[in-house]
């Protein structure tokens, strides 16, 4: 007897007092046997080599897809912040006042003034060959 | 006498699904549980009549549904479930029968227990029995399994679909139950 049963239970016993016909239980299962009905058992059918592996496949193709796309989305990206950290460098080198001599400034400064000059001198012969 | 092999359940279920060898494999089950599964539902339904009745047709059930049983819950839990079923349905459809409220107890069951010729318990089983019938319907399932069957609370659970903790408190109710019923019936 269990701890958690009371003591009336203890006192009781576990028999319920309940009876069979005589040799009930041999006859039981012959009985219950023939009042069985005829039934019509759906067999499994055993699955083939590609049902089987089918879901690998399928989930092997799906990855490979995914790994596709970002490898290709990574390149487009990298070669496009490559031409761009190409292009800045370019242009900072370019612009970089220790590449930019004195003489430069000069000559882009005599230049500039050369046209303006010579686009003077040319008013001025018009007007002259105007009157 | 030809030696009987030794019951394997997962080569009887493997077998319940072949057309060839499913009935040979169903008479093996029957002969396996037949007897316990009797003695849940007598304790259940009370008289032996019915429970001869309530058992062919648990029996009958699990066979022509024997294609929805894949093996995923033991086959003893269910064939217990379904045995269940069948009494409460029988219970129900008897108190119909006796013009009983569905509401009330399943104390009718009892009342003729002195006079059954299947029945050779004293005065206390006759008390007892008498207490056990006033319990709720899933209280009766919950002592009976636990006090006669002795079985554990997980395997319970599995059966009834509750849980361990409800189990546990559902017999200390029937307990105390029982208990006052003694105590009011001196």
């Amino acid at each position: 007897m269990k701890k958690e049963d009371s003591k009336i239970l203890e006192k009781l016993g576990k028999e319920p007092g309940f009876t069979v016909p005589d040799n009930y239980f041999a006859n039981l299962n012959t009985k219950l046997m023939d009042s069985l009905p005829e039934v019509q058992i759906t067999e499994e059918e055993k699955p083939t080599l590609w049902v089987r592996l089918r879901p690998f496949v399928y989930m092997a193709a799906m990855f490979a897809g995914i790994w596709l796309m970002m490898n290709i989305f990574t390149r487009g990206q990298k070669s496009s912040t490559d031409m761009q950290q190409r292009s800045a460098k370019a242009s900072a080198g370019f612009l970089a006042p220790q590449n930019v001599e004195e003489d430069d400034i000069m000559d882009y400064g005599y230049s500039e003034y050369d046209l303006i000059y010579e686009d003077s001198v040319y008013i001025e012969s018009d007007g002259m060959n105007g009157d | 006498m030809a030696k009987r092999a030794k019951y394997d359940e997962e080569e009887i279920v493997e077998q319940l699904h072949k057309q060839d060898t499913c009935r040979t494999a169903f008479g093996r089950v029957i002969e396996h549980y037949s007897e316990q599964l009797y003695w849940q539902i007598r304790r259940m339904v009370v008289d032996h009549d019915d429970a001869n009745d309530v058992l062919q047709n648990t029996f009958i059930k699990a066979w022509t549904n024997i294609d929805n049983f894949r093996g995923d819950a033991k086959l003893s839990t269910w064939l217990y479930k379904i045995a269940i079923n069948e009494s409460i349905t029988f219970i129900n459809k008897k108190k119909v029968q006796n013009n009983i409220s569905l509401d009330d107890d399943d104390s009718f069951l009892v009342n003729n227990l002195e006079a059954d010729k299947y029945f050779d318990g004293d005065d206390a089983q006759i008390k007892l029995q008498k207490a056990i019938a006033t319990l709720p319907e899933k209280q009766r399932l919950v002592f009976n399994m636990r006090y006669y069957d002795e079985m554990k609370y997980e395997e319970m659970s599995e059966i009834l679909g509750t849980s361990v903790g409800a189990l546990k408190a559902s017999y200390h109710h029937a307990l105390k139950k029982i208990e006052s019923f003694f105590e009011n019936n001196d």
